[in-house]
């Protein structure tokens, strides 16, 4: 630090009696660029000090007219002044005992009378200099002491939300062993399981990045995302789009999640598997590796919507065997040598071993690297769908009997009837979609239900409201043709014109089942002969989806009442 | 050398989407380096009837211009639909 630049900062008290060297020393002081006080007694420089004055150094004179300068500094002492700076002696006194005695009340350095002006200066400049560093260095020390208790209060809050976000969201299942090895702090490591109501298991392990608060605070949308859809019974693919989306609108861009997500259908005997990013997860049985699981994709929340890719590895799994997952903490612990465990040792591991191999892969890195405490968060995470399904075979068959729909699910009634050119505006099959996830019907049934839906609203409209014919689209062009002809009609509808839309749930009779009705204004449409038309003509597909996809469809004459009964996927 | 395009189709794909979906059809059959185009599902939760009859619509398109196309990624309900539509017979799923 250069002490003459910012010497006028610097205030300097100069205590002497002798109003001549008094003003001397101040004069000289200020020429140098410091700023001045005087005070010619120990009484006035008293005063002085306990007003509060701002004072970085003293330059005391020993032999004042009312007491000695070492009085002064007792007196500073006794009132434990906050102001405490250093102070030079001025004195003809070279007596070494004498001098012990100045350092001893405090005094910082020393001039011999005659004063040696030069000397002077010199000394208040590395005075000065000095006491500001220490100032420096306490204010430090204090920011510092509050940085780590801010940190360890972080810390613990990334711990608590962490520990909450596994108690509120983990479900314990048979067959689902998961083994995760904290470093001292919460590193972002996460793993989840959880059974949808359609009896299928879902499972996560994540790792975000960054650690502590940062970490926590990314993964928890992870969570709640993964947990609520999975309750809802969304696919994989939907459910990694929406984490993506929400990461990437919600926490900073150099943050993400690198995430593998298992999907395993225990009806139609096939595992999808969504790799972002984590290591390479093995599927083995007999100890012969069926498939590999590697990263295909970017984690979660580095690539826009537009970008991210969702697809899936889909393959057959008959539900026998072990799968196995881990975070690349377990890869990356390095041993006394510097050598990394390395993934090459896993598929090693795996590969040549038989038994539980995630025992095989913790006995293994502890007896590499000869501890069992961890730099990074390792997480080793073993499925066993033959345990799996022995508990999940349980649950489907309870929720068949009740209609995979939550058993607390009565039975319930909604309609909703548009008019006029509101029918335009109006989209009613998303509006009936929200309300059927409102009530917690699986989304494959969501699915299905809003496709009736829509094909009844909008045959119930084009063919019905609007009375236009779909065989024009058969024609060249036929598809821009209809089109236009529906918008010019739809502009032209009246408060006559009107569809209704009528759900019914029956849920406590020995089927349950729901009852989907579209009734409209029009004069009636002839519904026979369209369905005749082959698979891939281009109109009646519609009315044959709607057929396949219920237990039992009724047209009411004069064709503008249709009802479709469906049964819960 | 085969290339092949992608079409990543919408959450809902329906007929709010043919702008979209005639615009990258067009595109990618007037590429004479493009010889397959690849629907990707990955996203789709609800299609209608007249998403079916898009693709049909194109899927001709296609064929006269000697080009393949290929549903990927359809999952669940969606792939419940395809199915019932009997696509397979027309599109490869890869």
């Amino acid at each position: 630090m250069n002490a003459h630049s910012n010497a006028s900062l610097h205030y300097i008290l100069v205590v002497d009696d002798d109003a001549v060297l008094n003003d001397l020393f101040c004069y000289f002081l200020q020429a140098k660029g410091f700023n001045t006080c005087s005070a010619h007694s120990v009484a006035a420089a008293m005063q002085i000090i306990e007003a509060g004055a701002e004072i970085d150094l003293i330059v005391l004179d020993y032999q004042l007219t009312d007491g000695n300068g070492l009085q002064l500094l007792s007196n500073i002492n006794e009132k434990e002044l906050l102001c405490n700076p250093p102070v030079i002696m001025i004195s003809g006194n070279e007596d070494t005992t004498f001098l012990e005695s100045c350092f001893a009340s405090g005094v910082t350095d020393y001039v011999i009378k005659p004063v040696n002006l030069s000397l002077l200066v010199l000394k208040v400049h590395t005075l000065i200099n000095s006491a500001s560093m220490q100032r420096l260095i306490s204010k430090q020390n204090f920011e510092l002491e509050h940085f780590k208790h801010e940190a360890e209060r972080e810390e613990s809050i990334a711990k608590f939300t962490y520990e909450y976000l596994l108690r509120q969201n983990s479900e314990a299942i048979n067959g689902v062993s998961m083994w995760l090895k904290s470093s001292s702090s919460f590193s972002g490591d996460i793993a989840l399981a959880k059974v949808s109501p359609g009896g299928d298991l879902y499972f996560l392990l994540a790792d975000a990045t960054g650690h502590g608060l940062s970490a926590a605070i990314t993964v928890m949308p992870v969570v709640s995302i993964f947990n609520s859809m999975v309750a809802k019974g969304f696919h994989i693919q939907p459910i990694v789009t929406e984490i993506n989306k929400k990461l990437i609108r919600d926490t900073p861009q150099d943050r993400f999640v690198a995430a593998i997500m298992i999907q395993m259908h225990q009806e139609r005997k096939e595992i999808d598997v969504w790799n972002g990013g984590m290591p390479t997860a093995y599927w083995v049985h007999r100890g012969e590796v069926m498939q590999t699981f590697r990263s295909q994709h970017m984690a979660l929340g580095i690539l826009e919507e537009d970008m991210f890719d969702a697809n899936v590895i889909t393959c057959d799994f008959p539900g026998q065997g072990t799968i196995i997952a881990y975070s690349d903490g377990l890869i990356e612990e390095v041993n006394d040598k510097g050598e990394s465990f390395s993934s090459a040792r896993v598929d090693e591991l795996v590969r040549d071993h038989h038994g539980n191999l995630q025992s095989i892969l913790i006995n293994a890195l502890r007896d590499f690297t000869g501890r069992d405490q961890y730099k990074d968060d390792v997480s080793i995470c073993m499925l066993e769908p033959q345990l799996i399904f022995a508990n999940g075979e349980k649950k489907l068959r309870n929720s068949i009997d009740h209609g995979v729909v939550q058993e607390d699910m009565s039975d319930f009634s909604w309609s909703v009837k548009m008019s006029g050119k509101k029918i335009a505006a109006c989209e009613i099959p998303p509006l009936c979609n929200k309300f059927l996830q409102y009530l917690g019907i699986n989304q494959d049934s969501c699915q299905i239900i809003f496709l009736v839906v829509s094909e009844m609203i909008s045959n119930a409209i084009d063919h019905g409201v609007l009375g236009l014919d779909s065989s024009m689209k058969e024609d060249e062009g036929g598809f821009n043709h209809y089109f236009s002809e529906r918008e010019k009609r739809l502009s032209q509808l009246t408060e006559s014109d009107f569809i209704e839309l009528h759900l019914v749930w029956q849920g406590s009779e020995e089927c349950p089942h729901i009852e989907v009705s579209v009734r409209d204004s029009g004069v009636g449409y002839n519904f026979h002969g369209v369905e005749e038309a082959c698979d891939l003509a281009f109109s009646g597909r519609g009315l044959r989806l709607i057929r396949n996809l219920s237990k039992n469809l009724e047209i009411y004459p004069p064709g503008n009442f249709i009802k479709a009964i469906i049964n819960p996927s | 050398m085969s290339k092949h395009a992608s079409v990543v189709l919408p959450n809902r794909f329906d007929y709010g989407y043919h702008a979209e979906f005639q615009r990258q059809c067009s595109l990618y059959i007037d590429d004479a380096d493009i010889d397959g185009i690849i629907f990707d599902f990955s996203r789709v939760e609800y299609l209608d009837s007249s998403a079916l009859g898009m693709m049909l619509m194109w899927q001709r398109r296609a064929a006269a211009a000697h080009k393949k196309m290929m549903i990927k990624g359809a999952k669940g309900a969606t792939a419940q639909i395809l199915a019932m539509a009997n696509m397979q017979r027309i599109f490869e799923y890869i």
